[in-house]
C-alpha cells in the first residue's frame, strides 16, 4: 500500500507546472485546468464513495453486504483525498503568495474558504475530542461551503486574465 | 521514518510543481516583482466597491456556517423538555 503512495507522489511530479501563470494565456489556462482536474479527482470519487456506502446501509437488506465489501477501500480513498487536497491547498497558497501583488477580493475570498475547509479537515482527521470531531465533520461537509468554493473558483477563472 | 520520508517527498513534489518559476525568463523587465503593484486594473482591488461584496458575502457565509454548525451541535446536546 505504501508503494502506491510513493507511486502517486511520483506521478505528481509529472503534472505540467506552468505555475507562475502570468506568462501567457496558455500557461494560465493550463494551470487552471490542472487545478480543477486535481480538485475533481481528489473530491468527486471520495464524495461518491461515501454517498454510495451510506445509501447501501440505509436501504438495508442485501445492499448492506455491498457496503461491508466497500469498507476496506475507505482508508485508501480517504488518504488519496487528503494528500491531493493538501497538495492543492499548499500549491494554491504558494501561487497566491507569488502573485500577492495582484491580490483582489475574489482571490482573498477563495483563500479564506480553502483555509476554513483545510483547517476543518485537518482537525477532523487529527483531533480525538468527540465534540471537536462532530463540529468539524459537520463543518467540513457543509454543502453551502462547497457551493461557495466552486463559485469562487469559477469567478477566479473568469477574472484571472483581467 | 517512512512518514518523514513521505512528508519530505510530498514537500518536494509541491515545490517542484509550483516553484520552477523565476529562473527561466530573460525578459524580467516586464515582470512585476514580488510585493510590487500594477497601477492599472483598479476595478478589482480590495476596497473597490462591488468587488468587495464577494469578500463580505464570503466572510458572512463562513461566520454563518460556523455559527449554524455550532448551534446544531449545542441544540442536539440539550435534553428535550417533556411536557407533563
Amino acid at each position: 500500500m505504501r508503494n502506491m503512495y510513493f507511486l502517486l507522489i511520483f506521478l505528481l511530479f509529472l503534472i505540467p507546472s506552468p505555475a507562475f501563470a502570468d506568462d501567457d494565456e496558455d500557461a494560465i489556462e493550463d494551470l487552471g485546468w490542472v487545478a480543477i482536474g486535481a480538485g475533481v479527482i481528489a473530491n468527486v470519487p471520495f464524495i461518491a464513495f461515501n454517498k454510495v456506502r451510506k445509501f447501501a446501509i440505509k436501504v438495508g437488506g442485501s445492499t448492506v453486504q455491498i457496503a461491508r465489501q466497500m469498507a476496506p477501500s475507505y482508508k485508501p480513498i480517504l488518504n488519496f483525498h487528503i494528500i491531493l487536497n493538501s497538495i492543492g491547498y499548499f500549491a494554491g497558497m504558494l501561487h497566491g503568495l507569488l502573485l500577492s501583488s495582484n491580490l483582489e477580493s475574489i482571490s482573498l475570498s477563495l483563500a479564506i474558504v480553502m483555509t476554513v475547509l483545510m483547517i476543518s479537515g485537518v482537525l477532523l482527521r487529527y483531533t480525538s475530542s468527540r465534540n471537536a470531531k462532530m463540529f468539524n465533520r459537520l463543518l467540513h461537509g457543509q454543502f453551502g461551503l462547497v457551493i461557495l468554493l466552486v463559485g469562487l473558483i469559477f469567478l477566479h477563472i473568469l477574472t484571472a486574465d483581467d | 521514518m517512512t512518514k518523514l520520508s513521505l512528508f519530505l517527498i510530498l514537500l518536494l513534489a509541491i515545490t517542484v510543481t509550483t516553484v520552477p518559476v523565476f529562473a527561466d525568463d530573460d525578459d524580467d523587465d516586464e515582470r512585476i516583482g514580488f510585493g510590487e503593484r500594477e497601477d492599472d486594473d483598479d476595478d478589482e482591488r480590495i476596497g473597490s466597491g462591488m468587488s468587495d461584496m464577494v469578500l463580505y458575502v464570503t466572510i458572512a457565509a463562513i461566520i454563518g456556517t460556523v455559527g449554524y454548525t455550532g448551534f446544531k451541535i449545542i441544540s442536539a446536546k440539550k435534553p428535550k423538555l417533556v411536557k407533563k
